[in-house]
């Protein structure tokens, strides 16, 4: 009661492993690992804009190395990445984003379901302008 | 009850005390009741076989917030944690990580109840001192909606065992505190909104979170932290821009 | 321990519920000069007014009177409030609550954005404030968010107070074990406000929260200050069976209605009005049927019982609460934490089923006996909330008084013990210390005690199973007095209590056995004065003594600590000013405005 003291607290945390502990976390951890992807294919495609100003055949050399199958596994993930993070991040536009109509959040769907459609289109415009260039 | 053969769980409790070089797990068995929670288990341990063990609870009814722990690794409250979710067992039961443990499943509050307090959490008002009490402040429904799903937090702390940031940052300020801002910015009574800023807004306030979101998903009171907390990024951002290309709309 | 190391304040609050923190804000707030200590248990945010749900009573509306306010509490209290602290009251009350709006509580709202009302058990009009049916938590944490911005109030968080300290005369602190470090430290102070709660938990079914064990009554008790009216147990009419997890009255007051196995609105047949039907738009009926006081819903339960006419169960017999006519999303909107507690701890959803409910030990009307002021016999020593009897509640409180009752008296203790500390000389701490110390013997023996005795749980059981038996809804004098002859027993025991636990650190067995140690106090206080009340009146009913007894028992009862230990009582006569005492009617507005009129 009146004695020495005593308290020594002991720490428990998540730990650095603590995105293998659940999938809600896994799915987190490949969210934000997915930007490292998407920042190396930024890096590339602005190196093959830079290319193309050089002479055709540092230019040319570029572009084998891309179609070389490591470079071509890698675009393969990083798109995987891309959709991932695409897709996680409009879905989590509704708690990010508190639009009130009358007192009331307007549906989450409401939110997602624009963006989506934005992709749809602007993604339907490319491959339209690379069929056209290609075509022409 | 009947006399037949109980079916019984078996309970792995975590125990510590500070004397003790290292926790130890100790195992129960307890009796199956279908309408039994994980807290029903804790008393009948303490009440019929160990005095000894030790946790927080009062209301039973899910609104005290004083009987969050880890069951089978997640947070929960342990009043609202049902046996019959986690048959056949064993189930584990240790204190909510991300902060000290005292003693078995009690936890050291200080230092998120220095967070709370660093949000300032109370109505500011610039006339303050001018309180007739005459009359209420007007408020319609849909200014209450606004800000209400944010009052409902009952400081269990749950969020924080769920936060991978908490884990790995003691200063940040964390998703139950920040939310609690949150709902005084939003609250058309308040005039504090300057006043937090800066507490708000410096590196352990908001942009800390990395939107892991396992704190709203972990709320027993469907708080949404996460929500709150990227909301107020999204207000940060707009008044940031605003300040350094309108800064003649900027109240000093 | 040093001087440095002395904790000493000018105002000492015990107890961080509503009460507890409305009066440390009175203080630092008006005198913020002065230091204040708040002791409490757990983290204030932990507090049992946390549970309250349906509402808080107030006049603010144009077709609302304190006239009327006054006589539906004084009505409601069978005529045992003292009508001079009702009347304050019901003053002070408007004022209070609007403060607490400016503080941030997050009152529902009408469209015009003025607070919503909803009607109570027993309210001639519709007066009650609510923030959904989570009323008491947002009340609280609006409380507790509010005193972080007072530098001059210190916190002693999970510090269990033990014993009030007093000298010359004059309470002067209390002393308390810090939880963390198992430290038994006086805490010295001018004036001290006991703000510890009820102690719902001398019941074994019960709403109150694990922390209700009143330890506040009992340790002013030792002190020599008079238990008031302890008789006066309030049993909610509407508890889930098993847990007895509060179902709102807030629910009846929305519309909800009670059948019984035959699916009759039994309370028809009990002096409640006529049922009228639930697409009828005048229902529900102010002060009628599902809207009367909760003494007579509880009382014509357990006749229904007597006929055969309630549902049985594991949890013992119960009858339905039915809200399903309200729609899903009035319920959601009005009602969520009852759909919430009715789908977790009652396993079915009121949306589309009927929700079981027994009567069950809710709230103590009794208490500190207390002045106007909030102010105890002892000087430096007040008292206010659930712990303290004032009284305005009498012998039934009505639904939505008492979370009013904590800020009005809250309010008061605070500015009284305030003006009180401002002319005190600071505690005569040398005089003290061997108080102190004794104390820490009397603790000490507990933690020390020899195997072999009873544990804390078993003793615990037979006290609340003894409370049931003798001191329930219905009491004779044969059975109080084998309650007390069991409290008796159970008393002596105590004294060999064999705790498993003997270390420092969160030693919450200790704490258990000291609670169990205050219980057994107030318990036999309760008895004692259940046994001496030879009347019927409000929730006390006596089956041998049936009627109400003006002559004799318009009169608080007191029951004083002896030498010995055991309670004495004694009796002193209730304040009467406008309104003298009349039968208490129920069944419709008109109905009572008659009686009153009569009156």
């Amino acid at each position: 009661m009146d004695g020495e003291v005593l308290t020594q607290p002991t720490f428990r945390s998540l730990g650095w492993t603590w995105w293998t502990r659940r999938p809600s976390y896994l799915l987190v951890f490949l969210r934000e690992t997915s930007s490292v992807f998407i920042a190396v294919q930024v890096v590339l495609v602005l190196v093959l804009l830079h290319k193309a100003g050089q002479p055709a055949a540092d230019y040319q050399a570029y572009l084998d190395f891309l179609w070389n199958p490591g470079m071509v596994v890698f675009h393969v993930v990083s798109i995987a990445f891309a959709l991932l993070h695409t897709y996680t991040w409009f879905n989590l536009m509704p708690q990010t984003v508190a639009i009130r109509i009358r007192g009331r959040r307007i549906p989450g769907l409401l939110l997602v379901a624009p963006q989506f459609g934005g992709w749809a289109v602007v993604t339907g415009l490319i491959i339209a302008w690379v069929w056209w260039v290609g075509a022409g | 009850m009947s006399t037949a053969i109980e079916t019984m769980v078996k309970f792995e409790v975590f125990r510590y005390q500070p004397d003790w070089d290292e926790p130890t797990y100790q195992v129960y068995d307890v009796p199956y009741r279908e309408d039994w929670v994980v807290l029903d288990a804790l008393n009948y341990i303490k009440d019929t076989i160990d005095g000894s063990l030790t946790y927080r609870w009062s209301c039973r009814m899910g609104v005290c917030g004083s009987c969050g722990a880890m069951v089978n690794g997640y947070p929960k409250l342990t009043c609202a944690a049902f046996l019959s979710e986690y048959l056949p067992g064993p189930i584990r039961v240790e204190p909510l990580v991300n902060f000290n443990v005292e003693r078995d499943l009690v936890t050291d509050l200080e230092g998120f109840m220095e967070k709370l307090e660093s949000v300032q959490p109370w109505i500011i008002r610039e006339d303050g001192a001018t309180d007739d009490l005459k009359s209420e402040y007007l408020q319609t429904p849909s200014q209450h909606a606004a800000y209400q799903q944010f009052s409902m937090c009952i400081n269990c702390l749950l969020c924080y065992a769920a936060c991978p940031v908490s884990s790995h940052s003691e200063e940040f300020i964390g998703p139950a505190a920040l939310a609690l801002a949150q709902r005084y910015n939003l609250d058309t009574r308040d005039e504090g909104v300057e006043q937090r800023r800066d507490v708000i807004l410096k590196d352990e306030g908001i942009w800390e979170c990395s939107f892991v979101g396992e704190c709203s998903a972990v709320c027993p009171k469907h708080v949404d932290p996460a929500g709150a907390i990227q909301q107020a990024k999204m207000t940060g951002a707009i008044d940031y821009y605003r300040r350094l290309l309108m800064p003649w709309t900027v109240k000093s | 321990m040093s001087a440095v190391d002395q904790l000493q304040h000018d105002v000492l609050v015990i107890g961080g519920g509503g009460a507890g923190l409305r009066a440390a804000i009175a203080v630092a707030q008006e005198h913020p000069d002065l230091s204040i200590g708040i002791v409490s248990k757990v983290y204030p945010m932990r507090s049992h007014t946390v549970a309250a749900e349906g509402g808080m009573a107030a006049v603010i509306k144009d077709n609302d009177s304190a006239e009327d306010h006054i006589y539906d509490t004084i009505s409601g209290s069978d005529w045992l409030a003292d009508q001079d602290a009702v009347e304050m009251f019901v003053a002070e009350a408007p004022r209070e609550l609007i403060q607490l709006e400016h503080w941030g509580c997050p009152w529902s709202r009408e469209a015009t954005g003025h607070v919503a009302v909803r009607p109570f058990g027993g309210m001639k009009l519709q007066r009650t404030w609510f923030a959904t049916d989570k009323t008491g938590f947002h009340v609280l944490h609006s409380l507790f968010q509010t005193c972080l911005q007072f530098p001059s109030i210190t916190r002693y968080d999970e510090w269990f107070a033990t014993k009030l300290l007093v000298d010359d005369g004059r309470c002067q602190g209390c002393t308390a074990i810090e939880l963390r470090t198992g430290q038994l430290r006086p805490i010295y102070a001018k004036a001290v406000i006991i703000a510890t709660g009820g102690f719902g938990r001398i019941f074994p079914f019960t709403t109150n929260g694990a922390i209700k064990t009143g330890d506040g009554l009992a340790m002013a008790y030792r002190a020599g200050v008079a238990l008031k009216d302890m008789e006066f147990v309030q049993y909610h009419p509407t508890g889930l069976p098993g847990t007895g997890i509060l179902i709102t009255e807030a629910s009846r007051g929305e519309g909800g209605v009670l059948r019984n196995n035959k699916g009759e609105r039994y309370l028809a047949d009990y002096d409640l009005g006529e049922p009228l039907p639930l697409d009828d738009p005048r229902h529900p009926q102010l002060r009628t049927m599902e809207l009367g006081p909760r003494d007579r819903l509880s009382q014509a339960f357990i006749k229904e019982q007597e006929k055969g006419n309630t549902y049985s169960g594991t949890y013992g017999d119960y009858v339905h609460l039915d809200i399903q006519h309200l729609g899903e999303h009035r319920i959601d909107t009005k009602l969520p934490f009852v759909r919430e507690l009715a789908r977790n701890y009652g396993g079915i959803d009121p949306v589309k089923e009927s929700i079981p409910v027994r009567p069950v030990v809710h709230y103590m009307m009794g208490g500190i006996d207390t002045d106007i002021e909030a102010a105890t016999s002892l000087p430096g020593l007040y008292a206010a909330g659930e712990c303290a009897c004032v009284s305005i509640n009498g012998a039934n409180r009505l639904g939505s008084n008492s979370l009013t009752e904590l800020v009005v008296f809250g309010a008061r203790a605070g500015r009284n013990a305030a003006n009180f500390a401002h002319t005190s000389d600071p505690a005569a701490v040398d005089r003290l210390t061997s108080q102190v110390d004794g104390e820490r013997d009397r603790i000490r023996r507990i933690l020390e005690q020899p195997s072999g005795g009873d544990r804390v749980a078993e003793l615990r059981r037979e006290m609340t199973s003894t409370m049931e038996e003798g001191a329930g809804i219905y009491r004779t004098q044969e059975g109080i007095e084998q309650t007390y002859a069991t409290l008796s027993d159970l008393r002596e025991r105590f004294g060999g209590v064999d705790l498993d636990d003997r270390t420092n650190v969160y030693n919450t067995d200790l704490i258990s056995a000291l609670e169990l140690d205050y219980m057994l106090d107030i318990s036999l206080a309760l008895a004692a004065s259940a046994r001496d009340r030879t009347e019927s009146r409000g929730s006390h009913q006596r089956t041998d003594h049936p009627e109400r007894d003006d002559d004799q028992f318009l009169k608080h009862s007191l029951a004083m600590r002896g030498d010995d230990g055991t309670p004495e009582v004694s009796f002193r006569d209730v304040v009467i000013t406008k309104w003298p005492p009349g039968s208490r009617t129920y069944g419709s507005t008109d109905q009572a405005k008659a009686a009153k009129t009569e009156s």
